[in-house]
């Protein structure tokens, strides 16, 4: 297995460690990790919109009131390198005289061009979106693609509120004329749908190229997709948050010209008919549209999932490193997420990493540099956290579900140690399934929930690895197992014990 | 506005007619309104009371955002437990509207949706004390609290530690320095607007969208307190009325001939100097560059350059403002530079 190379120092370590017999106990957060905070910068709200790694080992942050500023880890200071922008909620880093920035109305390159250290040009790479002022339209991004080009999302506009007078891009008046926007914003605010999409590419994923500016429209169908990233196959994967369309916070793998479910962005397809996307019957949109590879069922995995990173190749991060993970802003969490592709299809599992009072709310934006995790918080009014804190691995590996497959008759779950002897009995493996409907309301309840109905768990030679045999699969449900009561071998129980696998295909 | 709305829902929710009928001098009950508003904010943050005071708490949810909030008041020092017991709520949190149950709670509201209202009527705790109330909606009460001073006097809101720290906030953008660009939604402005902190006490509003410069007046900055506590929606506020805006929508610069048709704009960004912006834009594909500044007279200057035509102003735009005629004034030297003068001096 080619996780054990990686594992081995870390095997010796837990084998090491003096096992307790009775009340097994999971490892504690602050065991296996260091969690620590960066004193800020003096008159910045220490609200962060996007963490991104210098080459040199700083950090650039850019926040709520518009600033950029550059950590230095090693005398613990900070620079002001940008002032004055509006509403940043990413970060890219191209060089140390040259950083890309996702504000509210543009993508914009800041450049340093007489080398003092501090931006003093703003240069617009890309604005051919629409803003309807709206204050619901945040723009997040960009990140790198494999390709070089860059990937920026496009929030929806939120019925909380009308638009501007004057609108920057074409405006849709499909279903309702643009007059009803001021004159009847009263009695028309409940049509327009609660997320709308009002002027271009509101609710799309673009693509850019970071010489010319030139933008190519690659998928729709997104709600508020404050997280994007690549995983460690290349895959683009963009979050979405629970909401109208959204019956739980979802992940999707996206490809070039996909439809991802909120139905409002589709007036801004080349080839749309012009119908009103509301009107469209739900099967329709259904069969239109892709499903989500990972759910994250509302309230105890994620209700606000937001950057998407993959965690360094390097040996600090145990067996964890190279899976992708994800932050969450109403619980003081990030999670893992664990992806496979079965028939052509991605689908796969949401487990939480690390959740401890002591990381905070308002998990936003992730950024590593050596074998140190940043976390950037926020809140922007919502549920939330301020500041940026620190994550440093501690040597010692928490017992832990490293991986979860899907098999023709179940799953095949990995651990980080090795289980105890009496791993066996179906008891220890229950939970439940359930799905989530597909529908204009705002969020899903947890829809046909039954037990997890466990025949045969079978462990493997080498202790580590599980199959669990179910009697019966249901598609398109989330199987969520808790397994507080499993233990490993030296008497822990699982530093996350629950897990939640989103089922679209099942393997021959 | 607030008194307008609560006016005519009064809920005398313990004491009937007939029984304040009965006794000789009932008297009204000390009246607070407190409204819940976008930012997970209560407003206002804090209010005073005598210890056994008899109170009627007016609630409404004034949200634009669609947020549902409570209001629930708790003994001294129990804010972070009753947060805390909300968030392990969890799946039992709807059936409860959210409240946990615990003796640290002295009175719940209902849980509100966006512009509904409640009324509360009690008799505050005879204990003087700092009562914190919360919205127990999971993940609100992190940040979306008060406090009833029993008895005790407040302090200044500033240094208020029992309130959120934003309550007591303002922000200027730029902090006060001049000069100073901040991109923000701006009133009377298209929503890629730039507003600008010239040197003295001139202010500036240029719409990136449009590539043009829309109003300029005379004061204080922006104060973006509301845009920035908020989740964007509330404007900003600019520290004065415009001395001069921009009538209409027409383009104010024309390249090669003063009549010619409006061009095609597309902005570049900007550079800055000394603080100072530069504009950059294409007009039908040539690049113009826009600097604004204030000339050793005071005055707001407008300086247009292009390496590949020569820029002129257009044909009679129309300037109007509120002290008086304020005109732009041309002169020639390097390109275009327009100067911002009263007429009638």
């Amino acid at each position: 297995m080619k996780l054990c190379s990686v594992l081995l120092p870390f095997c010796l370590l837990a084998i090491a460690s003096p096992g307790v017999a009775q009340q097994p106990k999971p490892d504690s957060v602050e065991a296996c990790y260091s969690i620590g905070k960066l004193i800020m910068p003096p008159g910045v709200a220490p609200e962060v919109g996007g963490l991104d790694a210098m080459p040199d080992g700083r950090i650039a942050a850019c926040f709520h009131h518009g600033q950029v500023g550059i950590y230095n880890p090693q005398d613990k200071t900070w620079q002001i390198f940008a002032e004055g922008l509006h509403e940043p909620l990413g970060i890219l880093v191209e060089n140390a005289a040259s950083i890309l920035v996702m504000q509210r109305p543009e993508l914009t390159r800041l450049r340093d061009t007489d080398g003092d250290g501090v931006c003093d040009s703003y240069e617009t790479l890309w604005d051919g979106f629409g803003l309807s002022g709206n204050y619901h339209e945040f723009a997040f991004g960009p990140v790198r693609a494999p390709d070089g080009k860059l990937i920026v999302s496009l929030n929806l506009a939120s019925q909380g509120d009308t638009v501007f007078k004057e609108v920057r891009g074409e405006f849709s008046s499909i279903g309702v004329p643009r007059e009803k926007f001021y004159t009847e914003w009263k009695k028309v605010g409940k049509d327009v749908g609660r997320m709308y999409s009002r002027v271009p590419f509101r609710g799309w994923v673009v693509k850019v190229d970071p010489e010319t500016g030139n933008a190519e429209p690659w998928a729709c169908g997104f709600r508020s997709p404050d997280g994007i990233g690549f995983d460690a196959r290349g895959n683009l994967l963009v979050d979405d948050n629970q909401g109208d369309w959204r019956g739980s916070s979802e992940l999707f793998v996206v490809k070039k010209d996909g439809f991802y479910g909120h139905p409002a962005s589709l007036v801004w397809r080349p080839d749309w008919d012009g119908r009103v996307p509301l009107e469209v019957p739900v099967e329709d949109l259904d069969r239109l549209r892709t499903p989500a590879a990972v759910w994250f069922p509302h309230g105890h995995f994620a209700n606000s999932p937001t950057q998407i990173v993959q965690i360094p190749k390097s040996n600090a991060w145990g067996p964890f490193a190279g899976q992708t993970i994800v932050g969450e802003m109403n619980s003081p969490k990030i999670l893992r997420v664990l992806m496979e592709e079965i028939d052509g299809v991605w689908q796969g599992a949401t487990v939480n990493w690390m959740q401890s009072e002591t990381l905070k709310r308002g998990v936003h934006r992730l950024a590593f540099v050596d074998d140190v995790l940043y976390v950037g918080r926020t809140h922007l009014s919502w549920a939330g956290g301020e500041g940026i804190g620190t994550v440093v691995p501690t040597g010692k590996v928490p017992f832990d579900i490293l991986d979860m497959n899907i098999t023709p008759k179940g799953f095949r779950f990995t651990f980080t140690a090795e289980l105890d002897e009496n791993s066996d009995t179906a008891e220890l493996w229950g939970g439940e399934h359930y799905t989530y409907l597909y529908h204009k309301d705002y969020g899903s309840p947890q829809t046909d929930k039954d037990a997890i109905e466990v025949e045969k768990i079978t462990i493997g030679d080498d202790r580590r690895s599980v199959e669990v045999k179910l009697g019966a699969w249901v598609r398109d449900h989330v199987y969520e197992f808790r397994l507080d009561k499993l233990k490993s071998v030296d008497g822990r129980s699982l530093l996350n014990p629950r897990i939640a696998y989103t089922v679209r295909r099942v393997p021959h | 506005m607030g008194l307008a709305l609560f006016a005519p829902a009064l809920a005398w929710s313990q004491k009937s007619p007939e029984s304040r009928k009965g006794k000789t001098a009932v008297a009204k009950p000390k009246t607070v309104q407190i409204a819940m508003r976008d930012g997970l904010r209560f407003d206002p943050p804090r209010f005073e009371c005598a210890p056994g005071a008899d109170m009627l708490i007016n609630l409404a949810n004034l949200d634009s955002t669609d947020q549902m909030h409570n209001f629930v008041l708790v003994k001294p020092g129990q804010r972070e437990a009753i947060v805390n017991a909300s968030l392990q709520l969890a799946d039992q949190g709807p059936a409860l509207q959210f409240v946990p149950p615990s003796d640290a709670i002295l009175v719940a509201s209902k849980l509100l949706a966006a512009e509904k209202k409640d009324s509360l009527r009690m008799t505050m705790p005879s204990e003087p004390g700092i009562y914190p109330y919360i919205c127990t909606f999971p993940g609100h009460g992190l940040i979306m609290y008060g406090a009833a001073y029993v008895g005790v006097k407040m302090p200044p809101l500033k240094e208020d530690p029992n309130i959120p720290p934003t309550a007591a906030q303002t922000f200027v953008a730029g902090g006060g320095r001049r000069p100073f660009v901040q991109r923000i939604f701006m009133p009377d402005c298209g929503p890629a607007a730039i507003a600008i902190a010239l040197p003295g006490e001139w202010n500036a509003c240029w719409d990136a969208g449009q590539c043009r410069l829309r109003y300029v007046w005379k004061g204080e900055f922006i104060d973006a307190t509301k845009n920035w506590a908020g989740s964007g929606r509330d404007l900003p506020v600019p520290g004065g009325k415009p001395v001069w805006s921009e009538a209409g929508d027409r383009f104010p610069i024309r390249l090669g001939k003063a009549d010619a048709p409006p061009p095609r704009v597309k902005f570049l960004g900007y550079t800055l100097r000394q603080g100072l912006p530069t504009f950059r834009y294409t007009l039908d594909g040539v690049l113009v560059e826009e600097t604004l500044g204030v000339n050793a007279a005071g005055n707001v200057t407008r300086s247009f350059g292009s390496r590949q035509a020569s820029v002129l102003p257009v044909a009679g735009v129309p300037t109007q403002g509120e002290e008086g005629e304020w005109h732009w004034f041309g002169n020639k030297d390097e390109g275009l530079v327009l100067t911002l003068l009263k007429a009638n001096l």
